[in-house]
């Protein structure tokens, strides 16, 4: 679990649970936003106020996110809603106020989907992994997970002293293969072709080749 | 020359030398292009700190014979304007280095449902965001290691 900044100027945060049904203004954009109904638990905030709050004084206030609390037939309405502004930094702060441990593994699943449709890529991340931790007998989450983990470095590999001649080659010669596909090795012409098949069953073999399409 | 931090620690494993733009670009704008590593082969990818995952062109992943398993299904990427439906998969490419090491990454790649009209894009979430990476614009090198 997470704890984010309070930022109204971008949109809403449920997290402290004293909006229910709210407007949400983002670039010049209005939208009737569907938020969960708890009770206060903190003291609102002035719209124009913009504080951190700490892990302590949210971990509280979390269970009431439950959704058997929600009071709405899809427990997932409030990220679909966000997901369909593109509002990925509400999104942000309202995945971070999810008890994910009350989500079916269907419902999980479609939240990451929802997060990408948002274009909140880290919250995607997050549920997925979360999901996964949550679940970890189930094959979708578990390719989400996989998919959307951070990225990993495998270690290292040589150096190729050649490697820049392809592209050098490229740079002289591109523009007399317009809307070809070409294959090079170490900054020798092997092959053009006008379709990518065509290309590979042009060379004996692909291994260590440099292709690419000239626009 | 590799590039080394004030304590003497190598910074950056590995280097390049980038192009300056693509040549796909008949007005030449700005870009480092950089050579990747994919399964059986290499091409050319433009590094975008302002994009996410790395996004390939289908023809071009088939032609490098990976193995993509069971994608993340009918994502949506917004980039230069336009906005592109495809699938996000699990991929291992390699950026490639002409002196130091080459470093090969796990890294999410979005894979579009129609012909990419762009190169391959490095994008930082998913992709780059635990490089180090670093540029010098006099030489056209592209310095890059692992994060400590």
């Amino acid at each position: 679990m997470t704890v984010g900044c309070m930022d109204f100027g971008s949109a809403f945060n449920p997290n402290l649970g004293f909006l229910s049904r709210f407007n949400v203004w983002e670039r010049s954009r209005t939208f009737r936003c569907t938020a969960v109904e708890v009770e206060p638990a903190v003291t609102p905030l002035s719209p124009t106020m913009t504080t951190t709050v700490t892990a302590e004084e949210i971990r509280p206030v979390l269970p009431a996110f439950k959704r058997d609390v929600t009071g709405e037939a899809d427990p997932l309405a409030t990220l679909t809603a966000l997901a369909e502004a593109r509002n990925g930094s509400a999104f942000a702060h309202a995945v971070a106020a999810m008890a994910w441990d009350a989500f079916t593994p269907g419902e999980i699943a479609q939240a990451v989907r929802l997060a990408l449709a948002a274009g909140a890529f880290l919250p995607a991340r997050y549920i997925s992994a979360e999901g996964h931790r949550l679940y970890p007998e189930d094959a979708e989450l578990a390719n989400m997970a996989r998919i959307l983990a951070p990225p990993k470095v495998l270690g290292t590999r040589p150096a190729n002293p050649s490697a820049g001649r392809d592209l050098e080659w490229l740079r002289q010669h591109a523009s007399e293969y317009r809307g070809q596909w070409l294959a090079l090795k170490d900054g020798q012409f092997l092959a053009a072709a006008s379709t990518a098949r065509e290309l590979q069953a042009a060379l004996p073999r692909i291994q260590g080749i440099f292709v690419t399409r000239v626009a | 020359m590799l590039l080394f931090d004030a304590a003497g620690d190598l910074f950056a494993s590995g280097a390049f030398p980038y192009l300056d733009h693509h040549p796909n670009d008949e007005i030449k704008t700005a870009r480092i292009v950089v050579k990747v590593g994919l399964g059986n082969i290499e091409t050319d990818a433009v590094v975008d700190t302002g994009g996410v995952f790395f996004i390939c062109d289908a023809d071009v992943l088939a032609l490098s014979g990976c193995e993509l398993g069971t994608p993340l299904e009918k994502h949506r990427v917004n980039t230069r304007g336009y906005n592109f439906g495809g699938n996000l998969y699990r991929v291992s490419i390699t950026l490639i280095a002409q002196r130091g090491e080459s470093l090969p990454l796990e890294v999410t790649v979005f894979v579009p449902d129609d012909p990419w009209p762009f190169p391959s894009f490095l994008g930082l979430q998913g992709c780059l965001e635990f490089v180090r990476f670093a540029v010098d614009p006099g030489t056209n090198t592209f310095y890059f290691g692992a994060s400590a």
